[in-house]
Parts: C-alpha cells; sequence; structure tokens
C-alpha cells in the first residue's frame, strides 16, 4: 500500500494547523509586526477552520492511515477522533482568544506564542488518533514540549520560570516512566498496537507493570493525586491564558487518550477481572479528596483553579472506572465532562486574564484583590458568578450535565460509592467556587479601588464570552454535544 | 507499526515470529529471558564492585593538590564549574539536532528508495521526502533570521532589551566573558 495524497485527507485538520503555525512562524522572522494581533486573528482562524473540518466529517466511515487494519494503522481518524479534535481546537481557539492583550501586557508578545498553541493543539489531535502507542507517546510529546515552551515565556518573571523548569523537569521524569512502560508492554506482546494488546489476557506480571508505568504517565500529565504536585506552582507561574489551555486541552487530550486505551487497548471484556479497577478507583478517589481539600484552603484564585482542575481529573476518572466496567455510557459522559470543563475553565480564567495588573504579582492574585469587581464591572462579574457555578456543578450549566452523565454512568456500572465520593468533593468544591463569588460580590470595596483594566481588549472579550456561551447553551440545549459523543463512542466499537 | 512503504515483497517485518497470544502464553517464557539478563546485570555489579575493592587494598594512595581538582580533560580548570552557561550553546546544540533528524530519518529513506521506484512510489516519496526537508529548513531558517547562528546577538525588542536598559548601565554580559 503506497500513500497517495487523498488518503491523507482525513487529516486535514491537523496538517492546516501545522501550515499556519509554520506560516506564522515565517511571517515573524521574515515579515514582523511589533502588534502580534494579527497572529492571534490568524490562528483563531486556522483553529476555526480546524474544528469544523473535524465536525464536518463527523458521521463518515473511520479512515485508518499507513496502515491496513486496526491491528498496525499508527493514525485511526474515526469519530472518537474527530469529536476529540474539534475539543482541543476549541480549547485553542479560546485561549488564542484570551493571549493577545494579556501577552501585550506581561511583555511576552511574540508571534511564536500562536505557533506553539497550534503545535500544541496538533499534538493533541495526533494523542487522540494514535492506534498504538508510539504515535501516542509521539503526540503527547509534541503537545508537551510545546506547553513547556509556553509556561515558560513571562522569561523575566522567576515565577514563570519556575514554573517552566519544575513542569519541564516533572514532565521529562514521566515521559520516562511512559516510555518504560510501553517498553515493557511491547516486551510481553511483541506490539505497541492497542488493537493487539487487547487480545492479550491480563495476570502477565510484565504486562501489568507495563500497563501500570503507562498509567503513571497518564497520572502525571492529567495531575491525579498523588502526581499532582507539580500542578499549583505550574498553574501559577504560566501566563494566565497559557494555564488555561493547559487545564483544558492537557487535561482533555490525555483523558481521551485514555479513553480510547482503556476501550481499544485493555479490552474492556479482557481486563475486567484484572487489578485496574480498584487501582483507578484509589486514584480518583485521592484526586477528589485531596484536590478539593487543598483547593478550600488557598488564598490565592489561580491556585485554587489549579487545585479544583485536579479534583475534575478525580470526577473524570470515576467516568475512566464506569468505562473499565464496560459501561457504554461513561465514555460519552466524559466527552460531555471534558467539553463543558474545557469552556468554564478558559472562562475562568480569561475573567483572571480580564483582571490582572499591569504590576501583576502574587498580590493581585489573592481574593482580597477581586474586592467589589461585581459592581465595577459588572458583565465580567456575572460572567465569573456563571463559571463558578458551572465549576460546582449547578443548574443550568454545562457543568451540571457533565457531572449528572458522569455520576449516572458510574452508578450503572455498580460503582455507586464512587459516585457518591463524587457528590461529597462537587459539595465541598461549592465552598470554594462561591468564595470568589463572595469577593466580587461581598466584600468592601477598598478605596482607592483597584484598577485592573489593563488588559482589556476585543479578542478577550469575544473569548470570555464565547466561554459563557457555550456553557449556558450546553447547560440549557445539551442534546446536540450528547448525540455528537454518542457517535463518537459508537465509532469505538460501543 | 504500519508507517512503512513496502518493500519488494510487501509489508516488511521484522523476523519476529508472532505466537498466537490463545495458544501459546509466549509471557510465561518472559522470565527466563529475563533471568539471563538479569545474571549479566549481577555479574556486572559484582565486576564494578570486585575492582573497586581490590584496587582499594592493594593500590597506593598519594594525595596532593592536583589529584583533587577537577578533571577538564586534562587542562587545567580555571574557576568554579558552578555559573550561568551561555543559553547560545543551547541554541547551537539545537540546530545540530535539526540536521540530526534530517540525516537520521533521510538515510533509511536512501536505501529503499530503489525498490520504491521500481513499485511506481518513487514521486510520491521523493516528494514526502521534499516536504519534510521543506520543514526542516524552515525551522534554519527561523534561527537563521532570528540571527541565533551569529555567536554574539545584541538583543533588540524583547524583555532583555528593557531589562538591559533599566540597568543603565553596559549591556549585560554573559558569566563566561572575559571582564
Amino acid at each position: 500500500m503506497s500513500i497517495s495524497l487523498p488518503a491523507l485527507e482525513p487529516l486535514l485538520p491537523g496538517l492546516l494547523l501545522v501550515g499556519v503555525a509554520i506560516l506564522l512562524l515565517m511571517y515573524e522572522v521574515f515579515a514582523g509586526q511589533a502588534d502580534r494581533t494579527y497572529a492571534a486573528h490568524l490562528a483563531v482562524v486556522g483553529l476555526g477552520l480546524s474544528m469544523f473540518l473535524s465536525l464536518k466529517a463527523v458521521g463518515t466511515p473511520r479512515a485508518l492511515l499507513f496502515g491496513t487494519d486496526l491491528a498496525n494503522a499508527p493514525l485511526i481518524v474515526d469519530d472518537f477522533a474527530r469529536v476529540a479534535s474539534a475539543l482541543v481546537a476549541a480549547a485553542g481557539l479560546v485561549a488564542a482568544l484570551l493571549s493577545p492583550s494579556y501577552a501585550k501586557n506581561a511583555g511576552h508578545d511574540h508571534g511564536e506564542y500562536y505557533g506553539l498553541i497550534l503545535f500544541a493543539v496538533v499534538g493533541m489531535m495526533i494523542m487522540s488518533m494514535a492506534g498504538d502507542l508510539m504515535t501516542f507517546f509521539l503526540g503527547l510529546e509534541t503537545m508537551s514540549i510545546a506547553v513547556y515552551a509556553l509556561t515558560g515565556l513571562r522569561a523575566h518573571d522567576p515565577r514563570s520560570t519556575e514554573a517552566a523548569l519544575k513542569y519541564f523537569l516533572m514532565g521529562a521524569f514521566a515521559t520516562g516512566f511512559l516510555l518504560f512502560g510501553i517498553a515493557l508492554v511491547y516486551g510481553a506482546t511483541a506490539s505497541v498496537s492497542l488493537a493487539t494488546l487487547a487480545t492479550f489476557k491480563a495476570g502477565s506480571p510484565l504486562l501489568t507493570l507495563g500497563i501500570a508505568l503507562i498509567l503513571i504517565g497518564f497520572a502525571f500529565k492529567v495531575a491525579a493525586v498523588p502526581f499532582h504536585m507539580w500542578a499549583p506552582d505550574v498553574y501559577e507561574g504560566a501566563p494566565t491564558p497559557v494555564t488555561g489551555f493547559m487545564a483544558v486541552g492537557v487535561k482533555a487530550a490525555a483523558f481521551i487518550a485514555l479513553l480510547r486505551l482503556v476501550h481499544s487497548g485493555l479490552g474492556v471484556s479482557a481486563q475486567t477481572d484484572s487489578t485496574w479497577i480498584p487501582i483507578l478507583s484509589a486514584l480518583a478517589v485521592l484526586t477528589i479528596l485531596v484536590g478539593n481539600v487543598l483547593a478550600l484552603v488557598q488564598q490565592n484564585v489561580k491556585r485554587m483553579l489549579a487545585y479544583s482542575s485536579v479534583s475534575h481529573a478525580g470526577y473524570l476518572l470515576i467516568g475512566v472506572v464506569a468505562a473499565a466496567r464496560g459501561e457504554a455510557s461513561a465514555g460519552s459522559a466524559i466527552i460531555f465532562y471534558l467539553t463543558s470543563y474545557t469552556f468554564m475553565t478558559l472562562g475562568a480564567f480569561g475573567v483572571l486574564t480580564f483582571l490582572e495588573r499591569k504590576e501583576g504579582g502574587p498580590e493581585s492574585e489573592r481574593y482580597g484583590a477581586f474586592a467589589g469587581i461585581g459592581f465595577r464591572h459588572p458583565a465580567l462579574g456575572m460572567a465569573m458568578s456563571l463559571f463558578m457555578v458551572a465549576l460546582a456543578g449547578m443548574p443550568p450549566t454545562g457543568g451540571f450535565f457533565g457531572k449528572l452523565y458522569l455520576f449516572t454512568a458510574a452508578i450503572r456500572a455498580e460503582e455507586t460509592w464512587l459516585a457518591l465520593v463524587g457528590i461529597a468533593g462537587s459539595l465541598i468544591s461549592v465552598y470554594y467556587y462561591l468564595r470568589v463569588i463572595v469577593a466580587f460580590y461581598m466584600r468592601e470595596v477598598p478605596e482607592p479601588g483597584p484598577t485592573p483594566t489593563a488588559t482589556r481588549s476585543a479578542q478577550l472579550t469575544l473569548g470570555v464570552a464565547l466561554a459563557a456561551f457555550f456553557v449556558l447553551q450546553l447547560g440549557l440545549f445539551p442534546a446536540p454535544l450528547l448525540a455528537l459523543t454518542k457517535s463518537a463512542m459508537l465509532s469505538l466499537g460501543l | 507499526m504500519g508507517f512503512a512503504h513496502p518493500g519488494p515483497q510487501g509489508p516488511q517485518r521484522l523476523p519476529l515470529t508472532r505466537v498466537d497470544p490463545h495458544t501459546t502464553d509466549p509471557v510465561s517464557t518472559m522470565p527466563f529471558d529475563f533471568a539471563q539478563v538479569l545474571i549479566f546485570m549481577l555479574v556486572a555489579i559484582g565486576f564494578v564492585l570486585v575492582a573497586l575493592t581490590l584496587s582499594r587494598l592493594v593500590a597506593p594512595r598519594v594525595l596532593n593538590a592536583d589529584k583533587g581538582e577537577i578533571y577538564e580533560c586534562g587542562e587545567r580548570p580555571i574557576g568554579d564549574a558552578w555559573f550561568n552557561f551561555n543559553p547560545r550553546f543551547y541554541i547551537i546544540a539545537l540546530v545540530f539536532v535539526v540536521f540530526d533528524v534530517e540525516v537520521a530519518l533521510t538515510f533509511p529513506i536512501a536505501v529503499v528508495f530503489k525498490a520504491w521506484k521500481e513499485q511506481g512510489a518513487g514521486l510520491i516519496a521523493l516528494a514526502e521526502l521534499l516536504v519534510f526537508l521543506v520543514i526542516l529548513a524552515a525551522g534554519l531558517a527561523y534561527v537563521w533570521k532570528k540571527r541565533d547562528l551569529e555567536w554574539i546577538k545584541t538583543v533588540t525588542g524583547g524583555p532583555w532589551a528593557a531589562a538591559n536598559q533599566s540597568q543603565k548601565g553596559p549591556a549585560r554580559r554573559a558569566a563566561w566573558e572575559p571582564r
């Protein structure tokens, strides 16, 4: 089988992004302008187009690239991959909208910034399409290297540099675990293909160890306890729009890939009796409890959101447990949750970007710094309240339906106690999410009041408005997305 | 892995006999294969231990100042190694990686290109290779235009330039540069 150009068509959404990214890099060095807003616009157009192409192809048959069957194709473009690609492109799109004014304000207004976001999105797309572990690893690294660089962009801020170094070192360490796991799996099965992996029975110590190490790599990327240590420092130090992008994009891509591994690789039926379910359950419970409790005691809103994103990884892990139990609705619940989580988290970080002050620093991120914002900026206050309510999982927001589907799937999979832990975690989380609203509306405004409008811009407003729109839209009309996620899971053979 | 252009006789595979996982279990024989590795490791560790212990027992020990110095490939060390290295070293190393990757991926294609050409896949393979090279060349053009190939680069723009101005003095020098 030789490769012809038409055969590459399913990859068009990703290839388009690579093209735009290279164009951005070349334009930056050869005809660079001082104002990089054009780069943000180009990136947004590219990401939007890529998202559109992915969604347009949903419903068409599965395409196998560079291979003839599931066992030897490194890239599988099915509805699952298409929906996931659209999701990560949407995350990149909103993040790119949040960026231009922030980047100018923080002194890292480089055209490369948007190129890196595009490359990271391409990596995430490859992760969602990976039919074997090596391709998955390739996508993961493409994404990670771009995100490492994005984290350290505020090079003159020690917090940002610390974040980048910490993320890079810990990430490299986790990559080591992951690769060693892949090597052991290859040793046990003589194949890295997920489809071949599914034909093996559980019980071989080599295979068990290999998959355990791969799971550690995943747990690091989604910041599951006890592999979450890097998250708060990195989230705090990274530029705010990048933090939002990391919190949603990296997490979404890792969970999407984990879902494919669980469904196509671990072979739901063959491995149900294995050790995975207790381990995944323990990870989920730990992540929910530790994430929520630590978020409670944070004084810095960015750090609070970091721990909150840890606890959201815990809720999603409940879904993974249900999926591993063979519950068909768990996968679509995870994708739905990831989508609503993407918009509410990016929205929250968008509001924080809005409120970033020229001088910056950790002081401007404390709860107290947001006193009275709800009255000074009514629309912003409303938006932040919406995102906080959504993160807490209350109706009428996408966060509510996300949690509803996730916990329902867990109960259907006879993991009622896990659903109960998840609900308890959500209850704890209400306290710290509402605390932001309390700071916004119920705290005395210090005189002279803060003037945190240094980063106001049309793009930023559009980004926050888009996020708010989708959070509400998913809460009021969840059916279209649910249908999409169902066709995605159907393409995995469920 | 499917990312292989067909060889003369269909897809090329490693000479690896695949065992049907359901009939014979290759996994159960795996620990014995690894036992060889384990023995090898034990021998290696034992060898080092014996050699070190033996030399400690029989070798004469004469300590002097020269022996306490850091080994710098025979050169006399000039000062401490704990200072800020100029990031240019890493940039040059990264540019080198661009060419490294280029050779590492072009060379295998050169080996099988004739076979592909006979199969009629020559043009498409050449086009793919060219796309790959263009992407790498874009990387090179990027660093070149950014003037990162020049050893001494003056920074005009960005936070570093601002930092230089705020110092109100001569531009900062790298620690390794002679003062």
